[in-house]
């Protein structure tokens, strides 16, 4: 089976362009809210002050609120996993070898990515290793005996080993 | 992630709080002015329509460093009386007019008064309640609230638009009431 590799440096280079593709399309996002407001109080006469007001404010509120949840559930996100493949693609690595298997858990590193926890069997010895959610489908079937190399406990590559 | 999403409650809350804030202060920038750019017309009756009013006086330009004209009811003074008791000019009724008396000041010269006060304030008969016609009567309602009577127009004696000053509440007077039938 060939080595999987679960952190590379080009996907480090995906991450970091899809978080400037959202920086950009939020600051776009704004400043199109942010000038139809301007405009609607440039286009203020006596007659249409209260229904101008009205419609700045929904605006307003609406365009933020879009904009709060696509920060949020798209450009933290990007964000906190490109900062995490970073720190990991610079950390120091590990190998060891022996049964690796799925645990139920899954917890979310306060400021970082969600992880999944697996154990390492070696031997007697159990180490408890983690494993970024986006990239759990490439570690294919679990429980099996396997060869890992991690960083700071987290699962990087992945050999079957007999 | 819908539960992500109500996990944030609070920030759309405080963010829609935060809009209708911020909104509301540029609104008020916008739509008003310091007295000495804009002239004020206060009604003593609740049933007038008054943006289209002022829309109205409006229509045919402002003098110059005049911005705005507001007409409010007298109502609007509610929490601060300072708006009302410094207005360019007023509406009042006939049996509402002596108790407004310190209000009010003599007509410009050239003026003639229909209705003179204990001080020497007189005023202009803007309704008549005897044939029921009155200045811009579409879009104020001089027989609302009771039996009808006639109503006068007054000129504020804290007025910042005096003919010794700009003359704009004289210009707003003619422009009112060339609003009759």
């Amino acid at each position: 089976m060939d080595k999987i590799e679960l952190y590379r440096s080009e996907d480090l280079l995906r991450l970091t362009k899809k978080r400037k593709t959202w920086r950009v399309a939020l600051l776009t996002l704004t400043a199109l809210a942010l000038g139809v407001c301007v405009l609607l109080c440039c286009l203020v006469n006596t007659r249409n002050a209260a229904r101008m007001e009205l419609a700045v404010i929904v605006i307003s509120i609406l365009s933020g609120w879009v904009l709060i949840t696509l920060r949020y559930e798209m450009l933290v996100l990007v964000r906190r996993e490109a900062e995490h493949t970073a720190h990991i693609l610079a950390g120091p690595r590990e190998t060891r070898t022996g049964v690796l298997s799925l645990t139920p858990d899954t917890v979310r590193i306060p400021g970082s990515v969600r992880v999944r926890r697996l154990t390492l069997q070696e031997g007697t010895d159990t180490r408890l290793l983690s494993v970024d959610v986006n990239r759990l489908g490439a570690l294919g079937e679990l429980p099996r005996r396997v060869s890992v190399s991690t960083v700071h406990n987290f699962v990087v590559t992945l050999e079957e080993t007999p | 992630m819908i539960k992500r999403i109500l996990s944030r409650f609070p920030v759309y809350l405080l963010w829609a709080l935060a809009s209708v804030i911020l909104w509301s202060y540029v609104f008020s920038f916008i739509t008003d002015a310091k007295p000495a750019r804009k002239l004020s017309l206060y009604i003593s009756i609740d049933q007038i329509e008054e943006v289209e009013l002022a829309a109205r006086l409006e229509e045919k330009g402002l003098p110059d460093g005049i911005r705005m004209i507001k007409v409010r009811p007298f109502s609007y003074a509610m929490f601060s009386d300072q708006d009302l008791l410094s207005a360019d000019l007023y509406i009042v009724r006939a049996s509402e007019a002596e108790s407004w008396r310190d209000s009010f000041r003599p007509l410009p010269d050239g003026m003639d008064g229909d209705l003179e006060l204990g001080n020497g304030a007189q005023g202009i008969r803007v309704y008549d309640a005897e044939t029921g016609v009155g200045v811009f009567d579409d879009l104020i309602d001089y027989s609302a609230s009771g039996a009808a009577e006639d109503c006068y127009l007054f000129f504020g004696a804290q007025s910042q638009h005096t003919e010794s000053c700009d003359g704009a509440a004289l210009w707003l007077a003619g422009r009112f009431l060339e609003g009759s039938h």
